[in-house]
């Protein structure tokens, strides 16, 4: 069985409806355990106090403002080559998503800064990135809103989303390249574990929780996006005839 | 809620209220936008069937 067959947006449709209510509970309920386990029962830190709470939104937030630019780019790339109509669309659906993700990044990243680096911002080489990338996210979604034609929209909003991805890879490695005032990845395989036990299972759930929520949000954006132009293309069919 | 006695319990409370927020309007918005484009298509296929 290819993967190609989910291309078709009836297939498409038939096993996203089938997935949406698992994905909707799942992530609720990791969602609640998560943060009552992160509100209730962990401890402050040592140094940084209760702001050590933001950890549980804002590192799952980063990672999916990152990993959700990279599946757009995989997405636009796939279209662009193979004109997979539904990889446009999954790319389109993703980016107001990853836009409130990378949006959340940067405000908890602030409010977490003002505590305990004393300052709101700083334009240090990975929040800079993560900023342009923000920027990248709102002018792909523009595109789309600005070119009426939908085939030119997913071409030229898809090269677009290509040139962002040096931002993405940068917000994600612009740590180990240069000195920042931002510390290194807090979950890194092979730099070991930086988080202490007490925080690092509720992070997991945390995580967990977010891309489910995630995945269960692209699949309706997905799907609300191949009801409009079924919608449109029976429009125009009843206005040629 | 402990860390509500903490002296940057505003911090905790501002990350997770934007958090909230963000993520509800997402929420709404992605909702809204799909219930109006199921009744939309619904409208359209019962026209093409008239």
């Amino acid at each position: 069985m290819s993967i190609w067959r989910y291309a078709n947006p009836l297939e498409f449709m038939r096993l996203t409806g089938r997935l949406l209510t698992p994905l909707w509970v799942a992530a609720g309920v990791l969602l609640a355990v998560g943060l009552g386990w992160a509100m209730f029962l962990t401890p402050d830190d040592y140094k940084q106090g209760s702001t050590v709470k933001i950890l549980f939104i804002h590192v799952p937030a980063a990672m999916l403002s990152i990993n959700t630019y990279a599946i757009m780019a995989i997405a636009s790339a796939v279209g662009i080559i193979r004109r997979h109509h539904v990889s446009f669309l999954i790319a389109k659906a993703a980016a107001p998503i990853g836009a409130a993700f990378t949006a959340i990044a940067l405000i908890t990243g602030a409010v977490w800064g003002q505590p305990m680096w004393g300052t709101w911002w700083v334009w240090d080489a990975r929040l800079t990135a993560v900023l342009i990338m923000f920027f990248f996210y709102l002018g792909y979604i523009a595109l789309w809103a600005t070119i009426e034609e939908p085939e030119k929209a997913a071409d030229l909003s898809g090269v677009l989303c290509l040139v962002g991805v040096i931002f993405a890879f940068l917000s994600r490695y612009a740590v180990t390249f240069w000195a920042t005032l931002h510390q290194g990845a807090s979950l890194s395989m092979a730099e070991g574990q930086r988080v202490d036990d007490a925080f690092r299972t509720p992070l997991y759930i945390m995580m967990v929780a977010f891309y489910l929520f995630f995945v269960a949000l692209l699949l309706v954006r997905a799907r609300t996006e191949i009801r409009q132009r079924r919608a449109r293309s029976l429009r125009l069919q009843a206005v040629a005839a | 809620m402990s860390f509500l006695a903490d002296k940057y319990a505003v911090y905790v409370l501002a990350a997770y209220g934007s958090t909230a927020l963000i993520l509800g309007w997402l929420l709404w918005t992605t909702l809204a936008a799909n219930a109006k484009a199921r009744h939309d298509l619904a409208e359209m296929e019962k026209e093409r069937r008239r």
